[in-house]
């Protein structure tokens, strides 16, 4: 044997370890749909807040039962539900186009350490409904979504941590009053869909 | 040189074995059909190069059944972990050996 297959080898261990530890075939189109999702429903919040200014009904504060509540809550369940479909949709296929595997122990390590952050920040978003501290929703959504994305990029592209970095960094200025729907447009929209669009730039890294 | 050579641990000398030891060092188990896949290989092959882990003691085995269907997995045992890591650190010895 030579140096260079004694180097070989040592990229191939690498490669195999990474291989059969991380989830690799991440479609643009999980973060462009999601991004565009986000700031369609967005635009809807938007639209069914002022709608309610116009009834009245706002100014006196948001309160439980109110419609505007359900309302908005439908909105995002429903954004949060076709993110969730068009993700998985698109990296399950993008998987099978790249001759990988769609149910790996990568695969599962990677949504049980996404749902585990998720399910925090649901509690929390419980409570903020419970107590209805509404100024907090937006920077609690945004940090709680950074470190699910910070835990997931142990099992998938590393530049996913980044990303939950920037999610976590944006959950500051959400916190100012008037800010949060247009820090929450940044987070959810825009950044998803830059995102998206570098993964097509560099497929694999 | 050679007393560096001679610390490289002959089951490794598969680029199977090699790549089957290398995935279950990052995973606390993975089934047959798994590795199968992330090593491209025919079952008879793979099959094999396990029997031969196996019987170093490298790597353990476990059969239990999903319903009716036979799941494999298997997991490196200790044995395994130190003489792969011995492997890798004759490796990275060799590489930046200058005689």
């Amino acid at each position: 044997m030579t140096k260079n297959q004694y180097s070989d080898d040592l990229a191939h261990i690498r490669s195999m370890m990474e291989r059969s530890s991380r989830f690799l075939s991440l479609s643009g189109w999980a973060g462009i749909i999601p991004g565009l999702l986000a700031l369609a429903g967005l635009a809807t919040a938007v639209w069914l807040i002022q709608q309610a200014k116009i009834n009245g009904g706002y100014e006196k504060g948001i309160e439980h039962g109110h419609a505007l509540v359900t309302q908005l809550g439908i909105v995002a369940l429903m954004v949060l539900a076709l993110s969730i479909f068009a993700s998985w949709y698109t990296c399950m296929r993008k998987a099978r186009l790249d001759n990988q595997s769609t149910w790996t122990p990568a695969i599962r390590n990677m949504l049980l350490h996404f749902a585990i952050p998720l399910m925090a920040g649901a509690i929390i978003v419980g409570w903020i409904y419970q107590k209805e501290q509404w100024e907090l929703l937006s920077p609690v959504l945004l940090s709680f979504y950074g470190l699910a994305l910070v835990l997931v990029s142990q099992f998938t592209l590393r530049s996913v941590f980044w990303m939950g970095i920037f999610e976590i960094a944006l959950s500051i200025p959400a916190g100012i009053t008037g800010w949060d729907l247009p820090v929450l447009a940044i987070g959810f929209g825009f950044t998803h869909i830059v995102y998206g669009i570098m993964m097509f730039n560099k497929p694999r890294a | 040189m050679k007393s560096l050579i001679e610390a490289l641990d002959k089951t490794f000398d598969s680029r199977i074995r090699l790549g089957i030891m290398s995935a279950l060092m990052v995973n606390d188990a993975i089934d047959f059909n798994s590795l199968k896949e992330l090593l491209e290989v025919t079952d008879g092959n793979l099959a094999s190069h396990l029997k031969s882990l196996e019987a170093a003691s490298y790597i353990s085995v476990q059969k239990s059944f999903i319903g009716r269907k036979p799941l494999t997995r298997y997991k490196a045992t200790r044995q395994g972990r130190k003489a792969f890591e011995i492997h890798i650190t004759a490796l990275e010895k060799l590489i930046r050996f200058k005689p």
